[in-house]
């Protein structure tokens, strides 16, 4: 499956929040808005790893360990997307 | 009547392929570094080895062919040929196939025919019955030399098309969790100057009214397309009960000897994974005991984990020395130990 590009700017970021809160819906049955920081899994829970890998799978963007487990908004997360995303395309 | 003193004459290992590290994995099934990071923190499993080829699936040895390895070796060491071989016990849970059993097979190349040979069904807790069969073999009937054998090999599970997000993180945390390998022992009755005796063994299920903490199915024509998956496990039911379980064992083997736990030289744990062989150590509280472990590098091999910790500890053994092994199985849940001391004579 090939990966969407990312986009610029607002659509960038709009894109990785929509994505963050579809792959929160699923992997932590939870719905969240942008300024919704994502529940306390522990900092050994599994859950995290499964939405590291959905977001490479479907953006992309491979965000380090620790950012994941910064208790960051989805916002804050989306921007860390975002960044992850830019880092990996081809220049 | 006497009961003969058994010997651990010699052991023998196996592994197929080179060591796959947690970057090779994750590289190949296209895995973000957050994965690899967690793996190296929660998990500390570094490297473990397959029977297949990542790439393209093949199988490459079978259980049969790491078992034979590591039978030929352990006979070797022993200096026993295989026409003197009495018994042969062989544990695992994933036989090559159910017919004909993986130790039948193992015995026709080893050149050993003619005995009794059993196979264990078995996880983690079935080199112990192994040793504790052949054990008992040895001590009831003729028997002089008996042959125990083990090993596993996740061939069967893996599915090398699998897309990381379409496995359950279970299922890909066991995939790296557990490494191929076989190992076998040779036991013997009578003197034998210098090789370590066999002083208890004991195996206890405790499962009743358990869930199990893992599971594996087998298919055949009549079940192909069923739902259930292949293969599950509890991981937080196994950290909540092993350590505890691996404590018990311990006491048990050591009461059933007569052993302090200052009385140890080696402890052998549990190997389900780095992370966990430590906590298991810590609840097991024998600091003057060194702790023989194998499973950073070469994974959790099942029916194979106590012949690669003991083919470690065995050359370092000094007259006196005395080693304790333990295993818990979370399947049904089992508790089983054994202690070994080299005698001076």
């Amino acid at each position: 499956m090939t990966q969407p590009e990312p986009g610029t700017g607002d659509d960038a970021l709009g894109e990785a929040e929509r994505a963050l809160v579809e792959i929160c819906r699923e992997v932590l049955r939870v719905d969240l808005g942008p300024d919704d920081r994502l529940p306390d899994l522990g900092t050994r829970s599994i859950l995290i790893i499964e939405i590291a890998v959905r977001l490479q799978d479907r953006l992309g963007a491979d965000v380090p360990l620790e950012t994941l487990l910064e208790g960051r908004t989805v916002r804050g997360l989306a921007e860390a997307v975002v960044e992850a995303r830019s880092e990996a395309a081809p220049r | 009547m006497d009961r003969p003193d058994i010997h651990l004459l010699a052991v023998g290992t196996s592994l197929p392929g080179p060591a796959v590290d947690n970057a090779t994995l994750a590289a190949r099934f296209g895995l973000p570094r957050a994965w690899e990071q967690w793996i190296d923190t929660f998990v500390g499993t570094r490297s473990r080895h397959y029977a297949i080829d990542l790439e393209t699936g093949e199988r490459r040895y079978t259980l049969a062919d790491l078992a034979e390895a590591a039978g030929r070796r352990a006979l070797a060491a022993a200096e026993l040929d295989p026409a003197e071989v009495d018994v042969v016990v062989m544990s695992t849970s994933s036989p090559d196939m159910l017919m004909p059993a993986t130790v039948n097979v193992v015995a026709d190349r080893l050149g050993v025919d003619g005995v009794p040979t059993f196979q264990l069904q078995s996880g983690c807790a079935g080199a112990v019955q192994a040793l504790e069969v052949a054990a008992q073999m040895l001590r009831c009937g003729p028997h002089r030399r008996a042959l125990v054998l083990g090993g596993d090999t996740s061939a069967k599970h893996f599915d090398v098309g699998m897309r990381a997000p379409d496995v359950p993180m279970e299922a890909q945390v066991n995939g790296l969790l557990f490494g191929d390998g076989a190992g076998a022992a040779v036991l013997g009755t009578g003197p034998a100057y210098g090789s370590p005796v066999l002083r208890g063994v004991f195996t206890r299920l405790v499962g009743r009214d358990r869930s199990p903490g893992q599971t594996v199915e087998w298919f055949s024509w009549g079940d192909r397309t069923m739902d259930r998956p292949p293969v599950t496990e509890d991981f937080k039911a196994v950290e909540e009960s092993a350590p505890r379980m691996a404590a018990e064992a311990l006491d048990e083997v050591l009461d059933g000897v007569g052993w302090k736990k200052s009385d140890l030289d080696y402890l052998l744990p549990p190997q389900l994974s780095a992370r966990m062989t430590e906590r298991v150590l810590e609840e097991l509280d024998a600091p003057g005991a060194e702790p023989v472990s194998r499973v950073l590098e070469i994974g959790n091999t099942g029916n194979a984990i106590p012949y690669f910790q003991l083919e470690q500890v065995l050359p370092r053994l000094a007259d006196g020395d005395r080693l304790a092994g333990v295993s818990v199985e979370a399947s049904k849940w089992i508790k089983a130990g054994y202690a070994l001391e080299m005698a001076a004579h």
